[in-house]
């Protein structure tokens, strides 16, 4: 039994004490997306609904614009007004852009005999950013308590941990062909990438 | 998991090494710019970075040679090289988008990519030779030192990268 498979065993709920708990499941083995992508991607996608896949990528893209506009607010460069405006930015482009980028790898991939739905894609997108939240979060700690600048160094590498779980998010949507895969996912990723770039840090 | 890759057993078994190879060339560039290289010096980064692509795989295949010892009686000799070099495919995402990250947006942030790809193909590596014998128990060492292997790779990286940085300064 794979470790996906271990924590993501749905237990029952009921109440808010339940739900809280449910939501702290998915939590927990939503995480393990950076230990075994393909797993959860094939087995346990199906306990994720779309509003809370989202709510994992926009959360962490909350954080990394924050960070940026935390960084720049320490150089004088950004009044508290435009940190709060970048952090809404952030909550923008992890939510409706992480979901309009699924829905064109999506569509990209209807000519290699994509079967899955795209539900399906949001889902798995979204919760690719699982590790990048660990990062964000990880950041904005060292951003408050150190006073480091931490849009970059921890931006960039929680974005890289997302682009594994996308690339066989990809894989899975083309039925497993090669280069459409890797075509598809790199332009997902440059869009994800310079979108982000050149809205928080650009 | 490539349709390339669904093949009785007499056909040979695909590799991408020159694809492999080629994303080491661009990451050794990637990484002479970040140093502030330029004209021959860049040349050197690409050959290095190459070479350096070239040896890593070689010593990773002789490493899994033995480590997947059944795969290769089944599939044959060629299956190493071709689940290899299937997984270290996944270089191509990570370098084309380090590309755009320093012409694009000016980020100096090569290694991290290059450290970020390396470790995902070791385990993209994983699960090609589980494709290639799906019938094979996969023991904890099998799934894990590919990835161990990988993250010493993208540590070797890093230390070659500084070791050519400082020789071509003692050069120049």
């Amino acid at each position: 039994m794979s470790l996906v498979q271990t924590v993501a065993t749905p237990r029952p709920t009921s109440g808010l004490k339940g739900m809280g708990r449910a939501a702290l499941d998915r939590l927990s083995s939503g995480f393990a997306i950076a230990v075994n992508p393909g797993g959860l991607l094939k087995s346990e996608l199906h306990n994720y609904p779309w509003p809370w896949t989202l709510g994992v990528s926009g959360f962490a893209f909350v954080l990394f614009f924050l960070q940026t506009g935390l960084d720049l607010h320490r150089a004088g460069q950004a009044t508290p007004s435009k940190v709060l405006l970048l952090t809404l930015l952030g909550a923008l482009f992890g939510t409706v852009g992480v979901a309009l980028v699924s829905a064109t790898a999506w569509i990209l991939s209807y000519p290699f005999g994509r079967k899955l739905p795209l539900g399906w894609a949001v889902r798995a997108f979204g919760l690719a950013y699982s590790p990048a939240l660990i990062y964000g979060i990880m950041g904005l700690f060292a951003n408050l308590v150190w006073g480091w600048n931490t849009a970059v160094a921890f931006g960039v590498t929680g974005f890289l941990w997302a682009l594994g779980p996308m690339l066989l998010t990809v894989s899975e949507l083309t039925e497993d062909r090669l280069a459409p895969s890797y075509l598809i996912a790199t332009l997902c990723g440059g869009l994800l990438l310079l979108g982000w770039g050149s809205l928080a840090l650009g | 998991m490539a349709r390339g890759l669904k093949i009785s057993k007499t056909a040979p078994l695909p590799t991408y090494r020159g694809w492999n190879l080629f994303c080491f060339a661009v990451l050794g560039f990637l990484a002479g710019r970040s140093a502030h290289g330029s004209g021959w010096q860049l040349a050197i980064w690409v050959g290095a970075g190459w070479l350096f692509g070239l040896l890593a795989l070689g010593v990773l295949s002789i490493l899994l040679r033995r480590l997947y010892y059944d795969l290769v009686m089944i599939r044959g000799s060629r299956a190493i090289p071709s689940g290899m070099s299937q997984g270290f495919l996944s270089l191509i995402p990570f370098t084309a988008l380090a590309l755009m990250a320093d012409v694009f947006l000016g980020w100096n942030a090569t290694a991290a990519f290059t450290s970020a790809g390396l470790m995902f193909g070791g385990g993209a590596t994983v699960t090609a030779f589980s494709k290639l014998n799906p019938q094979a128990k996969k023991g904890l060492v099998a799934s894990v030192v590919p990835s161990l292997a990988a993250a010493g790779l993208a540590f070797a990286w890093m230390i070659g990268v500084a070791l050519l940085q400082r020789a071509l300064g003692v050069l120049r």
